[in-house]
């Protein structure tokens, strides 16, 4: 059994590097040299757990036990490791680690449909009919400062398996959108999509290096953006290493069972390998949880049951990051575009409920043991401390180190704030 | 906004453009009453009071809400002299009033000092609450226009606006002209070129061309301002229409333009604009068999005549009336957009004068239209589409400085008719449910929009009529036919974004080419035939080193820019190069550009097909077992992929390796990928 890489190791040497890259000329000529800029410590990390259709928060992370059944359902409930603190029984390993949390339970808003909940919570605005707002991801990646050494090759917002809706680059340009994976992590034989370069990639690469080199410089933004692509592309073709991060099947067999093999626990490792290489921002969207009809069923059967599958999928990426050391750059966020009534409809499900929801952060920056706002006995709305999705997205920005004092600016010069109106930082929720 | 107001607007601009007021009138502001509306507003706005981050935002400050940008003079008097018991105003100690005090920082204020004590500014707020801090009679003074013009040699701008009062001893109606510069809020459209500082000083930075503007209430005045790069620009007595007017805008900016380009370039170009596929090697012997000088237009002429062309402008059409390409829309909506799809063949077919085809299209039962459930959304897009307009920031509030008030947005969509039960939100025609007045009836009106007479039907119908002999909608419809040709980029940009301050980056050229196409009467194919055989068509793309890449020669059309071919035009040229049909294009039409490059480089689909027998190997055993030297096989893959032969440097540099190449066949494949795939190949230049 070969011993799993660790991308959170030091890179190969400059001389393997250069010797991998031998056949390549391009790095003296024209393309953008990506190898040999000195490397430093790697910027923060974000990796965002989208559980897409609406968690429902009295089902997970704010359960009310003393509530009429009606109300708290029937998955049972247990303590978290902090005082007050109510999770379901079917998170058991989360709940003992809420002490390296920090738990939002007070987060709300007035969007209760899918698009109209997904945009707020991952831009941070309320839809518009004028504009196309980014996704958090798409503004770090225009905002923070390039990744150097081979980091450099990487993209640094990447979606796990495809995008969210309204998790792309809105009206910031197109090279911000993510770069999605594809496929499914959890299959034996997942691969990046188009990642893993075809036999004698390198005699391909030669030759457009060649004739890019006697066409001389681009003749416009858009041909200088589409060389910097295209060093990324045959930086990752020639350099294993640079591509490492994205091969899941390099990991040990034990750590993937650690997670589960499943499609959200193997998605989560493979975000963990990337968010250690350096990507700035890696979403993990995990479909599946609008349970409008019989919730309990639906979060505790299957195969994997998803309740189970995030539960394991979680403290497995909890514990990885801090027995790497990468609990001090890498941040997690469990988040979803809404709650759920409180009250069962007749279908045994719940609906859509903006006004009250959950939120999980870990990681750098983050507050250890901290809970933000209750909700009120019901799981209807906020008893203290209402914290917006614009707080959040503001809180994230914080951690990542996104500047937002200066504005984003649409194509026709509009100038956007990064941070919706009213948006503050959690102070709860920083460490 | 009333028609009069809309047309005192539309002289301002005119008036504006000309550089020169020519506002008669007596200069006497001190015999005309003082009104709260044109006296006392402009100052709020001017001084920052009204702002978005102050009592101009959507919750106020400090408890005093006022309006944004005064966009509702009547609710700003009420929240500054009735409210709270009018205690803000002290009439009989008007230096006492809060609104004077707080300002002027003799209490505390969070913004700061605003309002100097003794400034102007603070003398015409203590003169109004002296003289009882009365509203005024509505319309007793109102404000006709605005004029905007350089003194002192061009160091300032100077707005002037020209009162109507009437005299409230003789009631005759007077107009006086005042000089509203320091109450006015100027602004630049390209402040790292011209910067205009809020007292109207102007500061040039570098050459080009700026437009800078003064707002006043809901009214606005324009001034270009264009300084010169120095180069000349002789006229050409051959030129024709087209390209007199685009040397003219050249010559203004001091702009010479770069030669034409290379003749592949252009044959390359032309094909890709017009059939959006590069021209097959017979394609390209029977354009170098025509004479030079008429390869360009005998060219275009026959594309313009095929299939190919009726194909590219569908997709135009597209482009402009937003349907999806259907191999990319979500599974539900995939019979639909290829419905509309299917339409916009039919009317890139027709043979028709283009605008009235697309006019057509406006009713109330056009699939162009109805794909919008809700009646707002298919104002707006009427507005983007058929005006070029856009109208959307008016849903939600008013701003001032716009010509779109939210009642005008309100009465502009009542003509729509929505699908939706009104109970789910949809608006029917002449009711309106919407969050702050449930059930409000709302009239239709065509007003915000066109000139009709208020007894006509306020219906589709009229307004069909009304656009028909619309400048705007030619207008619109020229720049898109425009950033068809210029690979993506019009005159205006965003091209549904046509306003005063939004100005065209060639002014003349654009003005030149709507009265082309109204001359043509709207032949899509006459116009464009006339387009790419003139000479700024035909410009190259390459730039010295002193040239920046998206600099002023690419901005102002003395350079063509070379811009990325979008996928699935790509992919149409790898079939076309190979002589099949193309590979589907990616159903997430958001890929990074990283996720595009690794499907072009890497992705299986691209490798079968051009390095195995699929295609690829066709086009490389023709040139391995037709031709009879490696020189001839190189020519002939250069003249498949890119419409032109190699370079002598590209010969010096490939040809040892393809004849020292172990498998010959398997270096071709990887070479055509090249290509392809290279800087070239994928740019439209």
């Amino acid at each position: 059994m070969t011993a799993p890489i660790d991308p959170g190791m030091p890179c190969p040497s400059r001389r393997e590097v250069l010797r991998g890259l031998a056949a390549l000329p391009f790095a003296a000529r024209g393309w953008p040299d990506l190898r040999t800029a000195p490397r430093r410590s790697p910027a923060r990390s974000l990796i965002l757990l989208w559980l897409d259709g609406g968690m429902s928060h009295l089902d997970t992370f704010d359960a009310k036990p003393e509530a009429p059944a009606a109300i708290r359902g029937d998955l049972g409930s247990i303590r978290g490791v902090i005082d007050g603190t109510f999770v379901s029984s079917h998170l058991p390993q989360l709940a003992a680690r809420l002490d390296r949390c920090t738990l939002i339970r007070s987060l709300t808003h007035a969007d209760g449909n899918h698009d109209r909940g997904s945009h707020v919570l991952l831009t941070g605005y309320r839809p518009s009919a004028v504009l196309e707002y980014p996704s958090l991801g798409a503004v770090a990646n225009a905002r923070l400062p390039a990744a150097l050494g081979p980091a450099a090759a990487l993209p640094r917002y990447v979606t796990i398996p495809e995008p969210p809706q309204y998790g792309g680059a809105g009206f910031l340009p197109g090279r911000h959108a993510p770069f999605a994976t594809g496929g499914d992590p959890r299959r034996a034989d997942f691969r990046v999509r188009d990642l893993t370069p075809p036999a004698d990639a390198a005699t391909t690469a030669e030759l457009a290096a060649l004739l890019d080199r006697l066409d001389g410089a681009p003749r416009s933004a858009d041909e200088e953006a589409r060389d910097a692509a295209v060093a990324r592309v045959h930086q990752l073709a020639a350099d294993p290493e640079a591509r490492a991060p994205f091969e899941l099947h390099r990991e040990s067999a034990e750590i993937r069972a650690r997670y589960g093999r499943n499609t959200l626990g193997q998605s989560l490792l493979l975000a963990r390998r990337l968010a250690a290489a350096g990507v700035g921002v890696t979403v993990v969207r995990d479909r599946g949880w609008d349970h409008h009809q019989n919730i309990a069923r639906a979060m505790t059967y299957g195969f994997p049951p998803k309740l189970e599958a995030l539960d394991q999928g979680m403290a497995a990426l909890l514990d990885d990051l801090r027995d790497q050391g990468l609990d001090e750059r890498v941040t997690v966020c469990v988040a979803s575009e809404f709650g759920r009534t409180p009250r069962l409809n007749p279908a045994g499900g719940r609906d859509h409920w903006p006004r009250a929801q959950s939120v999980l952060l870990a990681g750098a920056g983050i507050a250890s043991g901290s809970v933000v706002g209750t909700t009120d006995a019901r799981g209807e709305e906020p008893a203290e401390d209402p914290v917006s999705p614009a707080d959040l997205y503001a809180t994230l920005c914080e951690v990542l180190g996104v500047p937002t004092d200066e504005p984003l600016h649409t194509d026709d010069g509009r100038p956007v704030p990064v941070v919706a109106r009213g948006g503050r930082v959690i102070a709860g929720a920083l460490a | 906004m009333t028609k009069s107001s809309r047309a005192s607007v539309f002289s301002a601009a005119v008036l504006s453009c000309l550089a020169l007021t020519s506002i008669q009138g007596q200069e006497s502001a001190s015999q005309r009453p003082t009104c709260f509306t044109t006296d006392v507003l402009p100052w709020l706005t001017r001084q920052g009071c009204a702002a978005a981050e102050c009592h101009g935002g959507g919750t106020g400050r400090g408890g005093l809400k006022l309006s944004l940008f005064g966009g509702d003079p009547r609710a700003d008097w009420q929240a500054l002299a009735v409210d709270r018991g009018g205690r803000r105003v002290d009439t009989l100690a008007p230096e006492h009033s809060l609104l004077l005090r707080k300002p002027s920082r003799d209490l505390p204020h969070g913004g700061g000092l605003r309002l100097p004590r003794d400034s102007e500014p603070w003398q015409a707020l203590r003169d109004w609450i002296a003289e009882g801090a009365r509203f005024g009679t509505p319309g007793a003074v109102t404000i006709e226009s605005l004029a905007l013009r350089g003194v002192e040699d061009g160091a300032r701008l100077q707005a002037k606006a020209e009162f109507v009062w009437t005299d409230p001893e003789s009631g005759v109606l007077r107009r006086t002209v005042e000089d509203v510069t320091d109450r006015v809020t100027f602004a630049s459209t390209a402040p790292d070129r011209v910067e205009v500082d809020r007292t109207g000083r102007v500061t040039v930075h570098g050459p080009g061309r700026a437009l800078v503007s003064a707002r006043l209430l809901n009214l606005g005045a324009e001034l270009p301002i264009v300084t010169g790069f120095g180069e000349d620009v002789p006229a050409d007595p051959a030129d024709g229409v087209l390209d007199a007017a685009w040397r003219a805008d050249l010559a203004a900016l001091g702009l010479r333009p770069a030669h034409a380009a290379p003749d592949a370039t252009l044959l390359r170009r032309l094909y890709l604009t017009l059939v959006g596929r590069p021209p097959t090697p017979s394609e390209r012997d029977a354009w170098l068999a025509t004479p030079a000088s008429r390869r360009a237009e005998t060219t275009a002429r026959d594309l313009l005549d095929s299939d190919g062309f009726t194909a590219q402008a569908t997709r135009w059409l597209a482009e402009w009336f937003e349907v999806p390409d259907p191999r990319t829309s979500p599974e539900h909506l995939r019979a639909r957009d290829r419905g509309l799809r299917a339409r916009l063949e039919t009317l890139a077919a027709n043979r028709g004068p283009l605008r009235d085809v697309l006019l057509a299209e406006l009713r109330s039962d056009g699939p162009l239209l109805t794909r919008h459930a809700d009646a707002r959304d298919r104002a707006e897009f009427v507005g983007r589409a058929w005006l070029g307009i856009r109208l959307g920031c008016a849903r939600c509030h008013d701003h001032p400085h716009d010509r779109w008030r939210r009642d005008d947005h309100l009465g502009f969509s009542a003509v729509f008719p929505d699908a939706r039960p009104a109970a789910e939100g949809g608006m029917m025609r002449g009711v309106l449910f919407d969050e702050e007045a449930s059930g409000r009836a709302v009239t239709p009106s065509l007003a915000p929009v066109v000139d009709v007479e208020p007894t006509a039907p306020q219906d589709l119908a009229t307004l069909r009529g009304a656009l028909r002999d619309d400048r705007r909608v030619a207008r619109a419809l020229t720049n898109r036919i425009l950033a068809a040709l210029l690979g993506g980029r019009g005159l205006v940009e965003p091209p549904d974004d046509h306003r005063a301050t939004n100005p065209a980056a060639l002014p003349g050229l654009l003005d030149a080419a709507t009265d082309r196409l109204i001359a043509l009467d709207f032949d899509l194919r006459a116009f464009v035939l006339e387009a790419v055989s003139s000479s700024w068509f035909a410009l190259d793309s390459a730039r010295s080193s002193d040239d920046p890449l998206d600099g002023a020669r690419a901005r102002y059309l003395a350079r063509r820019t070379a811009t990325a071919l979008d996928e699935a035009t790509w992919q149409r040229c790898v079939a076309s190069v190979l002589g099949r049909e193309p590979l589907a294009p990616p159903t997430d039409e958001a890929q990074s550009p990283l996720s595009l490059e690794l499907a072009r480089w890497h992705g299986a689909e691209i490798v079968q097909t051009l390095h195995g027998d699929r295609g690829g190997g066709d086009l490389v055993d023709a040139l391995v077992d037709f031709e009879t030297d490696d020189r001839a096989r190189l020519e002939g893959l250069f003249v498949a992929c890119l419409s032109r032969a190699p370079s002598d440097a590209e010969i010096e540099a490939l040809l040892p390796r393809l004849t020292a190449a172990a498998d010959p066949r398997a270096f071709l494949h990887r070479l055509a990928h090249a290509l392809l795939a290279s800087r070239e190949g994928t740019s439209l230049r």
